[in-house]
């Protein structure tokens, strides 16, 4: 790096902090810090999302990838994108008219305080460990590009000023650092693409050079064949209809119509973008062959092809798109911690002063969790995979209980739940540490056992009062607010054009499934039914939103 | 793919990704100005 380029990364630094001492007077109460008063609007709520969403897990992980298999692997954000619309369009509008901070919360609501105070646990243990593995990554790329090789200085800059501009500006801050570093990371793509993508002739010169199949985009074999992207789809939804540091963010839009808009937009522009954090992958397969650790080609490719100044963008598009996965996931393991286990089994009567004052010394807390996991991922090995392996196991059948049976069957229960989340997880744990199962079958292990096992041991069961599922049931349809200020929100469609928008939206899932299965034939054909299917579930989903 | 010896798919992906990033620096600095004044006018009222 010259010095132009440390003069940028200190400027970008030196915003961030900025932006989170302006803020620091917006925050009056726990919801201005937690969800930034549910004040956002669409293009904001989108910028978030997609920052969240994106990390060096993307640029480096699965470029990296990319380097090594194909470019298949864009499915793993494809999928992704495409689980954001279905949550845009059918459950985030039902979590945000409950008016709950976080999925234990709505899950208390629906099932009782047992399994919200077990998932508040077991979630804020599981974000404090992301975060470890995130942060690990972005000091690990910042040893590599950069002259200073410690650990411990970088560590303590990532960690430093996220930290500190959460804790100043909550969610507030990190909704405009969102903005802010989505536009770094989109810039940093844009300039890097036409560069190394001329070097080596373009897409024809890819077609020529990379080996068979790096260019199937469903591809027949391998780690991230056609079965994956099924498995990954239904990761997908879990992950967009579940996630706190996901849907943290659409809580806090202004209205319904405005949640659907943000998360919808994100998605979509998220698709074009992620082919450009692809690209470079396939590219360094030819200009830096035979690298022994493929996660090494895009900061290789940084290092040999980006002039001073450039480099500096490029570099603080990196780093800002590690803050932004990390802030978002300290708010929300602090508001889990706040909402889940302080107020509900610690101190009941706490005061909003209270609540806001354990917020933010939860977000410390949180980062200094997050140090120490840091710390700790090389000594484990394979951390990103176990942390995969972790999440099919423990998420999986969260979606199936709150989501599949918490909003679709009333006599689902907290017997049914609590059991149908042990059996699954229990059972899929020992199918992939004990047998040595694939992450892709225990995906649908862990799913299959909580959908055979939640009605059974509902039904063995007492069945909830009616109150429990009352309001969420009210939740479905658009509230007395909405229709009175005319901007109702029908999750199923009442006019003909939102009839038609679902009817095209159902047609584009057909046709990618179809295309998707197709994938075993190693054929051209089954790719390009995969992406016009998408392209048209992206069409349907963008109709009934904007048109009706 | 190559026409006049410009590669349209990605030179088109790439444009597309423009625009997002020209929609995402405008639109957002227009929303935040409206949050700004909101907040301004609700501070006004209370006073």
């Amino acid at each position: 790096m010259h010095l132009i380029d440390w003069l940028i990364l200190a400027f970008f630094i030196i915003l961030m902090f900025g932006i989170g001492r302006f803020f620091y007077r917006w925050i009056g109460s726990s919801d201005d810090f937690q969800v930034a008063g549910r004040t956002l609007t669409p293009f904001i709520l989108a910028a978030t999302m997609m920052s969240t969403n994106m990390n060096l897990y993307n640029f480096i992980g699965e470029t990296g990838s990319t380097y090594q298999y194909g470019i298949s692997v864009i499915w793993h954000e494809w999928t992704g994108n495409m689980a954001l619309v279905f949550a845009g369009l059918f459950v985030i509008p039902i979590l945000r008219r409950l008016r709950i901070n976080t999925i234990p919360e709505y899950l208390e609501m629906r099932f009782g305080v047992r399994v919200r105070g077990l998932i508040g646990i077991l979630w804020v243990l599981r974000l404090s460990f992301w975060l470890g593995v995130v942060i690990y990554t972005g000091v690990t790329l910042m040893q590599g590009i950069t002259e200073v090789k410690s650990f411990e200085f970088w560590l303590a800059v990532l960690a430093t000023v996220t930290i500190i501009y959460t804790y100043l500006g909550g969610m507030f801050a990190i909704f405009v650092n969102h903005v802010l570093q989505f536009i770094m990371m989109l810039a940093g793509s844009l300039v890097l693409v036409p560069i190394v993508m001329s070097v080596c002739g373009w897409l024809p010169g890819l077609i020529e050079k990379l080996p068979e199949y790096h260019l199937s985009i469903v591809a027949p074999s391998g780690p991230f064949s056609w079965q994956f992207t099924f498995a990954i789809f239904v990761l997908g939804l879990q992950w967009a209809c579940t996630d706190q540091g996901m849907l943290q963010a659409s809580f806090g839009a202004k209205n319904i119509r405005t949640v659907a808009k943000g998360v919808i937009l994100g998605g979509l522009a998220l698709t074009a973008f992620n082919f450009l954090i692809f690209a470079p992958g396939l590219c360094a397969r030819i200009l830096v062959p035979g690298l022994e650790n493929f996660d090494l080609a895009v900061p290789t490719l940084l290092a040999n092809y980006m002039v001073p100044g450039v480099l500096g963008i490029t570099i603080c598009g990196l780093m800002a798109s590690q803050m932004s996965t990390i802030d978002a996931n300290l708010v929300a393991s602090a508001t889990l911690f706040t909402n889940d286990v302080y107020k509900t089994i610690l101190r009941k009567d706490a005061t909003k002063r209270d609540i806001l004052r354990v917020t933010r010394i939860s977000t410390i807390a949180a980062g200094i969790m997050m140090i120490v996991f840091a710390y700790a991922v090389p000594k484990l090995g394979g951390a990103v995979n176990a942390y995969l392996t972790l999440i099919g196991i423990i998420d999986m059948p969260l979606f199936v209980i709150a989501i599949v049976y918490g909003l679709l069957w009333k006599r689902a229960n907290e017997k049914g739940a609590l059991w149908a989340y042990f059996i699954a997880a229990i059972v899929a744990g020992i199918a992939r540490f004990g047998f040595g199962l694939s992450n892709n079958l225990t995906t649908f292990l862990s799913a299959g056992i909580a959908l055979v096992a939640c009605p059974i041991a509902s039904l063995l069961s007492e069945p909830l009062s009616s109150e429990k599922t009352e309001k969420i049931w009210k939740a479905r349809r658009p509230s007395k607010e909405e229709i009175e200020s005319g901007d109702e929100y029908n999750i199923i469609p009442k006019t003909n054009i939102g009839k038609i928008s679902i009817g095209i939206y159902l047609f584009g899932f057909l046709l990618f499934v179809v295309g998707t299965f197709l994938g075993m034939t190693g054929t051209w054909i089954a790719s390009l039914l995969a992406v016009l299917g998408m392209l048209i579930y992206f069409l349907g989903g963008f109709m009934k939103f904007s048109l009706e | 793919m190559m026409v006049f010896g410009i590669d349209i798919i990605t030179w088109g992906i790439w444009l597309l990704g423009f625009i997002i990033l020209v929609i995402w620096i405008y639109i957002p600095i227009k929303e935040f100005k409206k949050m700004i004044q909101e907040r301004k006018d609700a501070a006004e009222k209370t006073e």
